[in-house]
């Protein structure tokens, strides 16, 4: 069966005309033909019907005579029409009366029979009576050649069948004229279609000017690709401007952004400025009232500076609540992260808190869990604050009974803990519905509270934030009268196990040890100047940092140079960060430790700090005790050689801020020349706390290693005016006879057996292979080690 | 279709001996045969000859037939009068005593004894419509309407059609084509 719907619509159409053609016509010519016969054949029967009973008439006579003669001579007549075969007369009682053949003795004739027409072969007979008087007088039949009927039936046929072929050629001729009227513009319609489907060009038209419903469809499809083509260009334009739009509001966006910095920027620099001018005259205040009352006094007096200092530290909380709290609030404030004794801290923490404690006649009780590691890290000075505030809260609203500060493990993880803080106490409670306040800033339980109890209610607010910052979570419990329970974690780094040893303190004479003082502010100078003078150490003071390097200089010259220097971050001009990089550029020595005093947190990388020094900072205002702490910790640190031969660059002399200086660290001098070396392997070295000093190349170790103690040398094989080997030699050849022998360690290029039996042959203790990895480097130097020992 | 041979010959044979039956109880065999015939053919006149509507007393009126003499064909034709009616009128056979009778028959038939007589009957019946017969010889060229002719034993027919004009009468085509026509019709 072949399928019509995959045909073309010319194919199509030129069938369906073709076929609706011949099909009608077919139809047409077979009922032709059929009426065309059926015509043919009464016109026959008629004709002999009528010249039967004409012949029937005239016999009439001849048969009531019986007069056989005349009636043949009847018959005769039909001679005229040669398609009359013969015919017949019968008398009444059906014999032969008379016949009549066309062509003698062609056939017999045929026996009477009824009226009626009758097709015997190739013949039409057509009986008639013959009728005289209403009186049947005999019958008559004649023959006729009904192959005239069959010719007229075939040529209508053929006739039929000319018309049916004339008029399928034509139907193909018109539907080939058709398909230039309709499947062409249709197929033009589909390439149309295609290519604006594949090119997605929907700026093509097609062109037409028919007005029939294929030029509506032209039309419409023309219309169609316009609205598309149009919504294609909206969409573009609505683009473009959505770009611009975007753009604007980017901009919009930047200038607001960037106006919310300046903003913010500009509350920074408020609170650093304000904070600034804040301390520095409650420095003075603090300062000197402890110095006046360090001198001896009446008692009036003594009293009366007394209630000055105690006014004083009041004040210094809250303005140090409020500045807090606004850093807090800015996001400026960040934790510290050094190394403490958790004991040591809380105690000192609740001995401040205990005279109060006693003021009121209250127990004061303070209890860590043993299991609960000491040495931790973390920043002591923020927990110290948590510490004292809700314990100063507690002493606050507990008229009788005990406050008790319980310190328990409430995760222990590998490299961190998590402990559980609790101060409790017996005091007034706070109400159910009033707990949730208690943590919103300036806010207390209850206003009255606030004038019955004092505190600015930025206390807990301050608390709770510090908390979440150490990780931890704070939440209270309590019961009106019965008394309050805060609770609180604070998650805590361990110290390294190497660092968990008791610290080494040198021995430090404080006595003459010169100090220098760089501030502006004059009663601040007058103030640690003071402060120092009466610890029996000799301070100097400079103005401003130009005045300070001038000093550090010419102290360098002479005998004494200073060994701490006391310096202001916030100066006009040069500030504390300058000077202290001026110092570090134009000191020759670099013996000295720098303190810096600061008004707010410092902006300035650890890492740089500690470059250019700086090991230690306070908080204006600086109390007596903690400047004695800090000068005193900082001068019992090992501190770097004032004799350091000017060759060797001392990139990090320590890696801790404080005296924590472990018997683990060794002192390593790198003999290397590549700066990138140099850098890998001090990184590597100084992760494990190990000082290192560098030596560019093989004499510069050995010059070293004469004037300077060392634990370990790294030596790199090939470096310029003296190799690996040969330094080696020669710090081998320098100790013969003193019995001394420093590990000597090997940086080899290429790790060949040659290599490493010329090291040993060399006094070389241990080869490493580059590239240097930690793991490479410490295994060395756990090898040396247990050969040293 | 066509009947075999031997009914159609049985056929014939019967209608033969039909035929004879009929003309059996007159006279002598040939011309009893010659009178049945004609008697036939006087019954047949009635069919193929039209007479003025004035000849008929009325549409049913019946048509009578005359015989002038004594003759065998009287008693054929009677029996053939019997047979039914020509044209819705009966057939009545008169035998005439005289000459004075013939006017009122619509067909005449004048007996060969009674032949003498033919002249005057001939002047009696003139222009009245009266179909006049005879077997005179040459009846027809004399001034006669219809003369039977008989030759071999055959009975033929003439015609003479200026008789029968002057009669008033029509002559079928039909009956001329079984005779001769001898006297045709004066213009």
């Amino acid at each position: 069966m072949f399928a019509f719907g995959k045909l073309k619509i010319e194919r199509k159409l030129t069938l369906i005309v073709m076929a609706t053609a011949g099909l009608a016509l077919a139809l047409s010519g077979g009922a032709f033909v059929i009426v065309d016969t059926i015509t043919i054949r009464e016109r026959a029967v008629e004709h002999l019907t009528t010249l039967a009973d004409a012949i029937g008439r005239n016999c009439t006579g001849s048969l009531d005579f019986d007069h056989v003669e005349s009636a043949e001579d009847s018959l005769v007549a039909l001679r005229a029409d040669e398609n009359i075969l013969g015919a017949t007369v019968y008398r009444k009682d059906g014999s032969v009366f008379a016949s009549y053949e066309r062509e003698a003795g062609s056939h017999d004739s045929p026996s009477s029979a009824e009226e009626g027409e009758h097709f015997n072969g190739g013949s039409l007979l057509v009986y008639r009576d013959i009728v005289l008087d209403q009186e049947t007088v005999g019958s008559i039949v004649i023959e006729w050649d009904a192959s005239e009927l069959d010719q007229a039936i075939v040529r209508s046929g053929l006739i039929a069948l000319g018309i049916l072929t004339v008029a399928t050629l034509a139907a193909f001729l018109l539907s080939r004229r058709l398909r230039r009227i309709i499947c062409d513009p249709i197929v033009q319609l589909s390439l149309v279609a295609r290519v604006v489907s594949q090119q997605k060009d929907y700026s093509i038209r097609i062109p037409s000017k028919r007005e029939d419903e294929l030029g509506l469809l032209f039309s419409c499809f023309n219309d169609m690709l316009a609205r598309i083509e149009r919504r294609d260009q909206d969409l573009a334009s609505h683009r473009d401007n959505l770009e611009e739009e975007v753009e604007e509001r980017t901009r919009e966006l930047v200038v607001a952004k960037e106006a919310a910095e300046a903003a913010s920027r500009a509350k920074s620099d408020f609170l650093a400025n304000m904070s600034h001018e804040i301390r520095t005259p409650m420095n003075g205040v603090i300062g000197m009232t402890e110095l006046a009352l360090s001198t001896e006094l009446q008692k009036d007096t003594r009293e009366y500076l007394e209630m000055v200092r105690s006014s004083a530290d009041a004040l210094l909380g809250i303005i140090n609540d409020i500045l807090d709290f606004s850093k807090i609030e800015a996001g400026k404030l960040s934790l510290e992260h050094v190394q403490f004794s958790l004991r040591n801290s809380l105690a000192t923490t609740v001995k401040t808190l205990a005279l109060q404690a006693h003021e009121k006649n209250l127990e004061l009780v303070f209890e860590v869990a043993p299991k609960v590691v000491d040495l931790l890290v973390g920043d002591p000075v923020r927990l110290r604050q948590v510490v004292i505030n809700l314990i100063g809260n507690a002493i606050k609203f507990t008229p009788t009974g005990e406050v008790a500060l319980r310190v328990e493990i409430e995760k222990h993880e590998h490299d961190c803990v998590k402990l559980h803080f609790s101060v409790s106490d017996t005091g007034v409670g706070i109400p159910q519905d009033k707990l949730a306040a208690i943590w919103e800033a300036f806010s207390q339980a209850d206003t009255s509270t606030t004038r019955k109890y004092g505190g600015t209610g930025l206390g807990l607010a301050i608390v709770s934030r510090l908390v979440s910052m150490m990780n931890g979570e704070i939440w209270v419990e309590s019961e009106v009268n019965q008394g309050t329970t805060f609770h609180f974690t604070a998650s805590l780094d361990l110290a390294r196990p190497g660092e968990q040893r008791q610290p080494t303190r040198l021995p430090v004479q404080l006595k003459n040890l010169p100090i220098l003082i760089i501030d502006d502010n004059e009663t601040n100078r007058r103030i640690f100047h003071d402060t120092l003078a009466r610890w029996k150490m000799a301070p100097e003071v400079a103005t401003d940092g130009a005045e300070g390097v001038e000093t550090l200089l010419r102290a360098e010259k002479g005998q004494k140079p200073f060994r701490l220097i006391i310096l202001d971050l916030h100066m006009p001009g040069m500030d504390g960060i300058e000077t202290a990089t001026q110092l570090f550029e134009q000191s020759e020595r670099k013996s000295y430790k720098i303190l810096m005093l600061t008004s707010s947190e410092v902006m300035v990388e650890e890492e740089r700090l500690r470059s250019l020094r700086i090991f230690r900072h306070l908080r204006k205002p600086v109390t007596q005790s903690e400047l004695y702490n800090a000068v005193f910790e900082l001068l019992s640190s090992p501190a770097p050689r004032s004799d350091e031969p000017v060759q060797a660059r001392v990139l990090t002399s320590e890696t801790q801020t404080d005296v924590e200086s472990s018997d683990e660290t060794l002192r390593v001098l790198l003999a290397e020349d590549n700066p990138v070396n140099q850098k890998v392997a001090i990184g590597i070295l100084k992760k494990r706390g190990h000082e290192v000093v560098v030596a560019e190349n093989g004499q510069i170790a050995v010059d070293l290693l004469e004037k300077d103690e060392f634990d370990l040398v790294f030596m790199d094989m090939q470096m310029p005016v003296m190799g690996g080997l040969e330094a080696t030699e020669a710090i081998r050849v320098n100790e013969s006879g003193t019995g001394r022998h420093i590990p000597i360690i090997a940086l080899t290029a290429n790790a060949m057996k040659g290599d490493e039996e010329r090291c040993r042959n060399a006094g070389m203790d241990e080869y490493v292979s580059k590239p240097i990895s930690p793991k490479k480097l410490f295994a060395a130097i756990e090898k040396v080690r247990q050969l040293v020992t | 279709m066509s009947a075999p041979p031997l009914l159609a010959r049985r056929l014939r044979l019967l209608a033969v001996c039909l035929l004879l039956l009929v003309a059996r109880g007159s006279s002598g065999a040939p011309a009893v045969d010659e009178n049945q015939l004609k008697a036939v053919f006087i019954y047949n006149f009635g069919k193929f000859v039209s007479w003025p509507a004035k000849a008929f007393k009325n549409k049913n009126s019946p048509i009578f037939v005359g015989v002038l003499g004594k003759t065998g064909v009287t008693a054929t034709l009677t029996k053939a009068a019997q047979k039914g009616r020509i044209r819705g009128r009966k057939f009545e056979v008169r035998v005439l005593k005289s000459v004075d009778e013939t006017k009122s028959c619509h067909i005449l038939f004048v007996s060969q004894a009674e032949s003498k007589q033919l002249a005057t009957v001939k002047q009696k019946v003139r222009k009245l419509p009266v179909l006049l017969l005879s077997e005179n010889p040459e009846f027809a060229k004399k001034g006669g309407a219809v003369g039977f002719v008989s030759r071999n034993r055959k009975v033929g027919l003439e015609f003479s059609l200026e008789a029968a004009t002057q009669a008033g009468l029509r002559l079928s085509p039909n009956l001329l084509r079984v005779g001769k026509v001898v006297v045709k019709r004066k213009k």
